[in-house]
This record gives structure tokens, sequence and C-alpha cells, in this order.
């Protein structure tokens, strides 16, 4: 390998390193900061639809309970479904339009009265995150709510490709800087390695002059 | 030199190798459960004759009615050896077509609604509470406390707030009222809402959303014990009654073996430290044997609404 290769494998792996490192960073800190707005979303839609609802499920409004449900999830693109479940875990209201996946009713229930707790489903439809919010401490409903957090996995991942992209580009500009960078330094290497073969030659004469 | 300029010819394509297999990309997902949401059911529950069913009319708000009635009703439901949960609707009317149709086996209803379920369906008294050394109770008007406002009449083109549109304090008795000065609610306020209960309309009194409101002595009294948050910004400017206490009733139809029970549970309350313990938290001193006669100042007012077409 001569000189200039190992000097351009120098360089981009340079570039590469650099690269990798900010992809890496960007993957653990975006997508840590955007997850955890992401569950403070959930928590905070289901929160809010524990406070609204405790008198409808109390005075057995279904109705206007599953209109509240409903609007919620339309006015949220991230919701995939919201339900209420009683404290013996009989589902009150759903927004399930074919009828009610049995599968997730005891797939994330509330630990020793907690606040909350969130789990990660695996569906046909991807990943949803499930949050289970008390209503009035779990004394009268739980509520349900999964949210599919497809498009923030989207925005990572384009954030991700768009790094990718942008160091292939430094790359490529690189690639021409190295190549030129290594001209200008190995070209005085080439020119005494020629001269030296000469004089190994016997091609220059060394009289001196004087 | 040569050898360590090999070793970093690797980098590169060990980095190229990590971006691409994916190991730098989004996390996996191996810590979630599998759900099949393909596999539906249309749910349904059938209701089972093991439970009891016990009616709160929401003199206040369903929150508070049901920390109020949650332990009476379990109280009931344990002497009875069943279980029983509490069932309230939005309004005192429909409390009264549940125990109509028995859909509750009894319920704790305002006067106002016994009058009209007596004499519309038959529907009986059970017992009533005693409080303070009465088993009477009082329509308070209130104002907020900063308002210069100090009679009913002075109420006049200004906002008020009914309770339930059957509520006896809430509704029938300043109706009444304004039907001795020779108004109605349309005529005498500028406006008028229906809160739903006497907590909310106090809260609405003290807020100021409404100018005045008509509500149950016993519930501004408990509020002003407990909740005096609640009551501290509103001001008493007239006190309407007696009327006989809001009583705890069942349908005529109800299995009279099972209305002894629920009488005898009731009445003799207080004889147990849990019952007293239970009674004592919500200011009431025991349940008392309940007659109609109790109820004929009420009757009185719903007679009159009736006459003048008013209890819509």
């Amino acid at each position: 390998m001569n000189l200039r290769t190992k000097f351009l494998v120098v360089f981009l792996s340079v570039i590469l390193i650099c690269g990798s490192t900010v992809i890496i960073l960007v993957k653990n800190t975006m997508s840590e900061s955007i997850m955890n707005e992401f569950q403070t979303k959930g928590t905070t839609i289901a929160r809010n639809l524990a406070v609204q609802s405790d008198d409808l499920i109390l005075t057995e409004n279904t109705l206007q309970l599953l209109r509240l449900i409903t609007n919620t999830k339309n006015s949220e693109h991230e919701v995939e479904y919201i339900f209420i479940t009683s404290p013996d875990n009989k589902v009150i209201v759903h927004t399930f339009k074919d009828g009610f996946p049995l599968d997730i009713l005891n797939a994330n229930r509330l630990i020793n009265n907690s606040s909350e707790n969130i789990v990660s489903l695996k569906s046909e439809n991807g990943i949803i995150l499930d949050f289970a919010y008390p209503v009035m401490n779990g004394e009268i409903a739980t509520v349900r709510l999964g949210m599919s957090p497809d498009h923030i996995t989207k925005l990572i991942n384009d954030t991700i490709f768009q790094t990718i992209e942008i160091i292939l580009l430094i790359m490529f500009f690189g690639i021409i800087i190295a190549f030129m960078i290594s001209e200008y330094m190995v070209r005085p290497v080439k020119e005494l390695k020629n001269a030296a073969r000469e004089i190994g030659l016997g091609l220059v004469s060394t009289d001196m002059l004087g | 030199m040569k050898n360590h300029l090999k070793s970093v010819m690797w980098v590169p394509v060990i980095v190229l190798f990590l971006l691409f297999t994916g190991c730098i990309g989004p996390k996996n997902s191996d810590a979630s459960i599998s759900v099949d949401l393909t596999k539906t059911e249309n749910i349904s529950y059938t209701e089972t004759d093991d439970i009891f069913r016990i009616g709160v009319a929401t003199m206040v708000s369903p929150k508070e009615t049901l920390s109020v009635y949650n332990e009476i009703v379990d109280y009931i439901g344990k002497k009875l050896g069943k279980k029983t949960i509490i069932v309230q609707r939005a309004t005192y009317a429909q409390m009264n077509e549940l125990v109509e149709n028995k859909h509750v086996l009894a319920a704790f209803i305002c006067s106002g609604p016994y009058v009209e379920g007596h004499e519309k369906f038959g529907m009986e008294l059970l017992a009533a509470p005693r409080m303070y050394n009465d088993t009477v109770y009082y329509s308070y008007f209130i104002v907020n406390k900063d308002s210069p406002i100090k009679s009913f009449e002075e109420l006049r083109g200004k906002k008020f707030a009914f309770t339930d549109p059957r509520s006896n304090s809430g509704k029938l008795v300043p109706t009444y009222v304004l039907g001795t000065m020779n108004e109605t609610p349309d005529t005498f306020f500028k406006e008028y809402i229906f809160t739903g209960s006497h907590d909310n309309s106090i809260e609405a009194v003290s807020l100021k959303i409404v100018d005045g409101a008509a509500v149950d002595h016993l519930i501004w009294e408990y509020l002003n014990k407990n909740l005096p948050e609640l009551t501290n910004n509103t001001k008493i400017i007239e006190k309407h009654g007696p009327y006989g206490m809001t009583p705890f009733v069942t349908s005529p139809d109800t299995d009279p073996e099972l209305k002894e029970k629920l009488r005898y549970i009731l009445l003799n309350m207080d004889k147990d430290e849990e019952g007293k313990k239970i009674l004592s938290e919500i200011e009431v001193e025991k349940f008392v044997a309940a007659n109609d006669s109790m109820y004929e100042s009420v009757r009185k007012m719903v007679l009159w609404e009736k006459e003048q077409g008013l209890n819509k």
C-alpha cells in the first residue's frame, strides 16, 4: 500500500469515527429525550381522561364516556386505542371498532395502587406503548391508553439517515481534499526518491565544480 | 509503523459494518409483550343477582357522594350478607326511575323526589337520618361573601344557580318563594343555571359564577365544617324550612322481608361500633323511622308547582 492510500485511509477513518460518534450521540440523547416526551404526553392524556371521566363513570353515563374517549382518540394521531376498565377489570367503554382484543386486557395492570404503569406491547401494527392510569386512585376505574411511537421512531431514523448522508458528503469531499493534500505531501518525497534512484544509477554527475 | 497502519485500515470497515447492521440504530424491542389485536370479541357483561345495588341521588357531586356513602353501602351489604354497590345518576329524576324499575334495591334520595315518587308509584320510606338533633333540614339562600345583596328580593335581575330540577332545597323552595312574590325564575332572574349538585352550587357562588344559589343547609353546614375552603367565600342571606329529612326509600314491590331487613339495619346502625363510627364520620346521629307526614311541607310545594305548571 503506497503512502497516499495510507494517508487516505487514516483521513477517512477519522471522519468515520467522528461521524459515528455523532450518530450514536444523536441516537442516544435525542431518542431518549423524545421518548421521554412521548411518555409524558401519554401520561398527560391518560391523566386528563381520568380527571374528566370520574363523574361519568360514577353516574354510569356510558354514552358521554364513549364520546370523551372517542374524541380524545380522534384528536391525537398517535393514540391507537383507549379503553376504561372497572376495578374488577371489566371493560366499561373502548374505542375498538371491530370488537375488543382480549389480549391487551391483562397486558398492563396497575401494581399495588401505583400512580401509573407503562408497558411496551408488540402487535401486528408494530410497537405500542400502553399506559394504565387510575381513576380516583383506582377506586372506580383505570384508563388504558395505547400510543404508537412509530412517528417518533421515524423521526429518529430520519435524523440518523440525514446525519449519515452528511457524513457521506463529508467523506466524498474529504477524499478529494485528502487526495490533494497527499499529492502535495508526497510530491517532494517522490522527487527525492526519483533523484536518489537516478544518483544510484549513475545518471547524475557527482563531479564537484570549482 | 506498518502494523499500526494496517490496524487503522480496519476502522472504517468496522464502523460501516456497525452502521449498516443497525447495532447503533434504534433500540430493539425484546422487552415488549406480544399481543394479537386481530383476535377480538364483542364484550357484554350480564348483571349478577348476587349484587345489591343501592342508589344515591347526587345531592353532592358524584365523587363526594362516593366518599360519603361508600361506607354506609358497604355496611348494609355486610349486614345483608351480599355484595352491595353504589349506583349514581346525573339527575334526581333518573334515580327515581331506577327505584321505580327496581334497578336499585333502595336509594338515598331528596325529599322532593320522594314526594313525587310516592305519588307516582307508591315509593316507600325505609328510614331517614337524624342530624344535629333533628329530622328536618332547611334551604339556605346564599351569595358571595363580598356581595352587597342582603335578601332574596335583591337577587332580582341577577344570575342564580339551582341544583337539580327536582331538588327540594335547591330548586323547589326558591321557586315556591318566588311564587309567593308572584314571580317565576324566568321573570325574576336575568339568568339561571342548574349545577347538578349542592356543592357545585356553593362553588359557583364562591367563584362568583352566579350571584346567588339555594342549597341544602345540611350540606352547607357539613362542608363548612369539613371543607371550609368551599364555603368561606359564601354567606347565608335567608333560611327556609323546615322540610322532612332526605329519606332512604325503596320500591313498593320490594320483597317485604328484605324491606324489613333494610329498615332494621339502618335503624340499628348506631347500636354497633362499626355503624356508629360510619355515622359519626358523616355527622349523622342515627337513622330513625320515617313517615309520610314528615314530608307534608314539601308535598304542599310540589302540588303548588304542578298547579303552576312549573314542574318541568
